[in-house]
């Protein structure tokens, strides 16, 4: 979809190079010092996010819980980038793409569930996961969801 | 994706009208601590969509951040309507969609419904900024179509829509 051109500059570009501005800089400082405020907040709704998903994907039947496992996940990715937990929140999106993908095909993998849950457990426990271990697990766990999709949500509409 | 603003970029967002629809209070309440830093003092947060489109309705809007997701087919449909040149300037308003689902048949869906620019969450403070910052910069050259360098930004947290 084509998006209107606007005939004129708004508040948004009028903004820039203000006399009266801020510098990249100093905006930056200001916002992570405002995000600061929720960080505790943050940090508790994510341990208990990693939890509930745990709960829910070693359970008998974690496909009932599917929205309960989109909105953690979906917690988690909001806000852990802000917080320099970048691979808890793609592990996270990760989940939220899997779930998706489960949901709009109507299948369900309880393994493939359980390997992303379990994968937030290893990245959120910080004394046994060194972040220089982050890539490779996040690899691992980008290459499960390629073939998760690959197998149920193929491109010609045609599944294994 | 573009490169990141210059060291000596300065801007003044205290005049700008934002609206920021996201389901999880959590995330709107950092989303809105982060956008006061960058100076926006004109916000309104939207827990709904219906929030949003009153929001929408009542006001000049200069940017909308949106993560339709807990809203399912709805999300784009405001998307959609906005577009839909029945809300005077507000139709052309910048949509930045904030999403941790970036699937291709999700990134397409915004395509579709007419956003701007879609930022995939886990995102940082400084990657926000620079969204926002090129969408400020690139207003009135949108729908030239304009080949983008890279559709999907180097540390794969953005994705530009064309």
């Amino acid at each position: 979809m084509d998006n209107p051109r606007r005939d004129s500059r708004t508040s948004l570009a009028h903004a820039l190079n203000d006399r009266d501005g801020v510098s990249y800089r100093h905006a930056l400082d200001r916002a992570e010092e405002n995000a600061s405020d929720y960080r505790a907040e943050a940090m508790e709704a994510m341990c208990d996010a990693v939890g509930a998903i745990l709960a829910h994907a070693e359970g008998p039947d974690a496909r009932i819980h599917a929205a309960a496992l989109i909105d953690n996940a979906s917690t988690i990715a909001g806000v852990a980038g802000v917080y320099d937990m970048d691979a808890l929140g793609r592990a996270a999106s990760s989940l939220c793409d899997l779930v998706r993908c489960f949901e709009a095909n109507n299948v369900w993998s309880d393994d493939y569930v359980r390997v992303h849950a379990q994968t937030l457990r290893l990245i959120s426990d910080v004394r046994r996961t060194p972040r220089s271990q982050h890539p490779a697990i996040l690899k691992g766990l980008h290459d499960l969801l390629e073939s998760a999709l690959e197998r149920y949500d193929p491109p010609d509409g045609a599944q294994s | 994706m573009s490169q990141p603003a210059p060291p000596q970029t300065t801007f003044n967002f205290s005049r700008a009208s934002v609206v920021l629809i996201d389901a999880n209070q959590l995330c709107l309440q950092v989303m809105t601590g982060i956008l006061a830093g960058f100076g926006f003092r004109k916000m309104q947060k939207c827990l709904d969509l219906s929030i949003g489109t009153d929001a929408v309705k009542r006001q000049a809007v200069d940017l909308i951040l949106l993560d339709p997701a807990p809203f399912g087919e709805m999300g784009y449909d405001f998307v959609r309507w906005m577009r839909s040149e029945k809300i005077g300037s507000n139709a052309a308003a910048p949509v930045i969609i904030v999403t941790a689902f970036t699937s291709v048949r999700m990134i397409t869906a915004c395509r579709r419904c007419g956003a701007d620019y879609v930022i995939a969450k886990p995102f940082s403070t400084s990657q926000l900024l620079e969204r926002i910052v090129w969408v400020a910069e690139s207003e009135g050259r949108r729908g030239e179509l304009v080949a983008p360098a890279e559709v999907v930004s180097s540390n794969g947290s953005g994705v530009e829509l064309w």
